[in-house]
């Protein structure tokens, strides 16, 4: 009788359950899905409540006001609150067919979140065995993500920003990266040190990853003042200020002549009118 | 995951799925060669892995549906009240749950209370030339296993000899 290598190096694969097959189409879905998508601008930070999602619907609505068509991702699973910044609170989803259309808020910014399958406060949460979910939870989770790029209805988009969950190393920045062509990424910190030490190696994980990091947004900076070294690759220094989160309390986009709107103008700027080689052909505007 | 059958030296092929148990699977291969015919059969996780990846084993013709493998997969009860203050992890219960989690083993429940009948028999096995050349007819994989039934076959009923009548009756009962 032959060794099992032996044997495996002249047998070619069936795929007679057909699974090969059904996940090919999974990938071309999503490929074809975001075919009209220009960029897409992975928004990261390894930390915590440093302000990612506020940063993403502000340079949302930046990118909008650019007159850009914008689609936002809420990539959150577990702490969606995109939808709620943007004026989307307890609006949910229905999908029928093969894809569903994204909900519209401001300047008609096209919004996909977890929080439109969830009613109230309900978790998320996955119906299967729990004390074996971490094993298979992770999986569930891409198997989500991959159906946010490929059963939504993104058409044609300047620029999808994807609002990532926090973790320096976790799962989600691969799951999402595997479907997406010449992804960029924009990083978030505070001036802590905290943060700063935190966000490093989310800077280290993108280079890991071949993910061009466009710029740093220093979120909060007046809090910590002088605490952290400004990054080398400062997009903007958004102050802490009661207007910004009194607005996305209320889901209503801050005045565009406000002093924030400005500086993520600043940020928008920076990121069309300054190409670099990782700015796909076309894409600049 | 695919099955060789290592006699015929060719993959088995899909054959059939069932459910033969809550959060199980029953995945069924054939060798198209010997006619040999297998059955996995996957835990709850197990099973929730395969789910989670949005396939139909054996194939879909429909078409998908937006979202489908994410809203199938979202529990749909509310959540019960959590107790105030959680009882300390049970050793008994987590045994259980993984006992559980894991399947009954076909091996065990083929062999019944053989086990027990062969206990009360002569310790020493004797293996005739014949039947210890039949052996080697016995899919390697699970040669091992059938040789220690045989013997408990042996040493239950047969004063602890493994003769070509035994082998056959052996192989009446669990083949």
């Amino acid at each position: 009788m032959n060794d099992l290598k032996t044997i495996l190096g002249r047998l070619e694969f069936p795929d007679d359950a057909g699974v090969v097959a059904q996940l090919s189409d999974q990938a071309a879905k999503v490929q074809a899905n975001l075919a009209a998508v220009r960029r897409t601008i992975l928004v990261m930070s390894g930390k915590g409540g440093v302000g990612k999602s506020t940063v993403t619907v502000n340079l949302a609505l930046a990118l909008a006001r650019r007159g850009l068509k914008v689609g936002v991702l809420d990539a959150d699973l577990n702490g969606p609150c995109v939808p709620y910044m943007l004026g989307l609170a307890g609006r949910s989803w229905a999908p029928e067919g093969g894809r569903v259309a994204p909900l519209e808020g401001p300047l008609g910014i096209k919004v996909a979140s977890m929080a439109f399958f969830l009613e109230g406060d309900a978790p998320v949460r996955y119906d299967g065995p729990t004390e074996l979910s971490s094993v298979w939870l992770g999986m569930m989770e891409t198997t989500t993500l991959r159906e946010f790029l490929g059963d939504v209805a993104w058409g044609d988009l300047d620029a999808l920003l994807i609002d990532m969950p926090p973790g320096a190393a976790a799962d989600k920045p691969p799951a999402v990266l595997r479907w997406l062509q010449a992804p960029e990424a924009v990083l978030v910190t505070t001036a802590s040190r905290v943060a700063d030490q935190v966000v490093a190696r989310s800077r280290r994980y993108a280079e890991v990853l071949g993910v061009p990091v466009r710029g740093t947004v220093v979120n909060m900076a007046d809090l910590f003042d002088g605490a952290a070294a400004p990054p080398a690759d400062e997009l903007a220094r958004v102050p802490f200020c009661r207007e910004l989160a009194a607005s996305l309390d209320a889901g209503e986009p801050l005045s565009p002549d406000h002093a924030v709107s400005a500086a993520f103008d600043g940020v928008a700027a920076t990121l069309y009118e300054t190409p670099t080689a990782a700015t796909p052909k076309g894409a600049e505007r | 995951m695919k099955f060789v059958c290592r006699r015929c030296e060719q993959f088995m092929a899909f054959s059939d799925l069932e459910v033969p148990g809550q959060g199980s699977l029953g995945i069924t291969f054939d060798c198209a060669g010997c006619g040999a015919s297998v059955a996995m059969v996957t835990n709850a996780g197990e099973t929730q892995m395969v789910k989670s990846l949005g396939v139909t084993l054996g194939g879909r013709d429909d078409a998908p549906q937006a979202f489908e493998a994410t809203r199938a997969a979202l529990a749909p009860e509310p959540l019960a009240p959590a107790p105030v203050a959680a009882p300390a992890p049970d050793p008994a219960a987590i045994r259980a749950s993984v006992e559980k989690s894991a399947g009954k083993c076909p091996f065990a429940n083929m062999v019944g209370g053989l086990e027990q009948e062969a206990a009360s028999g002569p310790a020493e096995v004797r293996w005739s030339d014949d039947a210890t050349a039949r052996l080697d007819n016995i899919p390697e994989p699970v040669r091992p296993m059938a040789k220690k039934v045989i013997e408990m076959m042996a040493r239950a009923d047969n004063g602890g000899v493994v003769d070509d009548a035994l082998v056959d009756r052996a192989a009446a009962r669990f083949m």
